[in-house]
């Protein structure tokens, strides 16, 4: 392998670390076209509440090859959704709307795992769960 | 011989070419003395107060960038503070419509650490493979050695800075918070 590609490579992983387009949207917070307050402080109840847990993720994969003299570097990358952002699941989640929620948990995650050999293997993971709580019985 | 010691090389590049993060940063729930919604309507003292009962509204946002160490496992980011700050000496006694807008995470130190790994094992094996077979030579030319000794020394210097970056870098985050100080 010549030391061309592996700069090449150097240079086509660096473009990648900085280049990264930010998937805002589907990681987001955002329930204000929802109709039912979710409230995000602890609500005292004596009636009894349900959780539900929404995960809305992000992943990319990014592999990068170092090629040779006959084969030229090479670069797969593939970029996915996982679940609809909150606001949409949390819409499609009761048949009978309760009369008020409360928003118990919001958790980002982020995880990378990076790899640098001959070639490179980037897996990234942005992940929002958000866990409602909501009341059942006379409350709703 | 020379397969042996390339094994002994490449074995620990293979290996310690990896790096990575994991973490999680929690938000919620946020204990304040007002009510504090993310949608248009309250629940407040068991009733809903929608948007027209509002007397008065007004929207806010402010931007916080929150520094976790590439090492930690959880953190939290606090806003009870920050809107408390907001409420307090106005006549507003609520939030409504309060987002979380996440726009940036930067975990670039991740990459970087294991190229720095990698280009270090190259430089420390090659340099200490070069120098191992210089030394054995009856008469060695002054000019290798040096050069050996400087891919040697390069590579150990890579090898502290993926430390310092390992241990002392960090993940960034850029988050907009915005929401609506309401009086009802």
């Amino acid at each position: 392998m010549k030391i061309k590609s592996l700069a090449l490579l150097f240079v086509l992983c660096s473009f990648f670390i900085g280049c990264a387009t930010f998937p805002s949207n589907q990681i987001s917070f955002d329930l204000s076209n929802n109709t039912i307050p979710v409230m995000l402080n602890t609500q005292k109840t004596e009636v009894k509440t349900k959780t539900f847990s929404l995960i809305s993720a992000y992943t990319k994969n990014v592999i990068s090859i170092a090629g040779n003299k006959n084969q030229p570097n090479a670069t797969i990358a593939n970029d996915n959704n996982e679940g609809e952002p909150l606001n949409k699941q949390l819409n499609k989640l009761f048949i009978q709307d309760p009369k008020w929620m409360m928003a118990d948990k919001i958790d980002l995650s982020v995880s990378r795992n990076f790899i640098f050999i001959v070639g490179s293997i980037d897996k990234i993971r942005y992940q929002t769960a958000l866990d409602i709580k909501t009341p059942i019985g006379e409350e709703k | 011989m020379i397969k042996k010691i390339m094994s002994f090389v490449l074995i620990p590049i293979v290996f310690l070419s990896c790096a990575s993060v994991d973490q999680r940063i929690s938000f919620a729930p946020i204990d304040t003395d007002i009510p504090i919604s993310a949608t248009k309507q309250l629940y407040a003292n068991g009733n809903v107060v929608t948007e027209n009962s509002f007397q008065k509204s007004e929207a806010f946002m402010f931007t916080k960038n929150y520094s976790l160490p590439m090492k930690a496992k959880e953190g939290n980011i606090d806003v009870k503070n920050d809107i408390n700050s907001l409420i307090k000496g106005s006549e507003f006694n609520g939030v409504t419509q309060l987002k979380f807008d996440i726009k940036d995470i930067n975990t670039s130190s991740v990459p970087w650490v294991a190229i720095e790994r990698d280009l270090s094992f190259l430089c420390v094996g090659f340099g200490g493979l070069a120098l191992t077979s210089i030394a054995s030579m009856p008469r060695s030319d002054n000019a290798y050695l040096i050069l050996a000794s400087s891919f040697f020394g390069a590579g150990a210097a890579l090898l502290g800075i993926s430390f310092i970056h390992e241990h002392f870098g960090n993940v960034d985050y850029i988050i907009d918070i915005s929401g609506m100080k309401v009086k009802y």
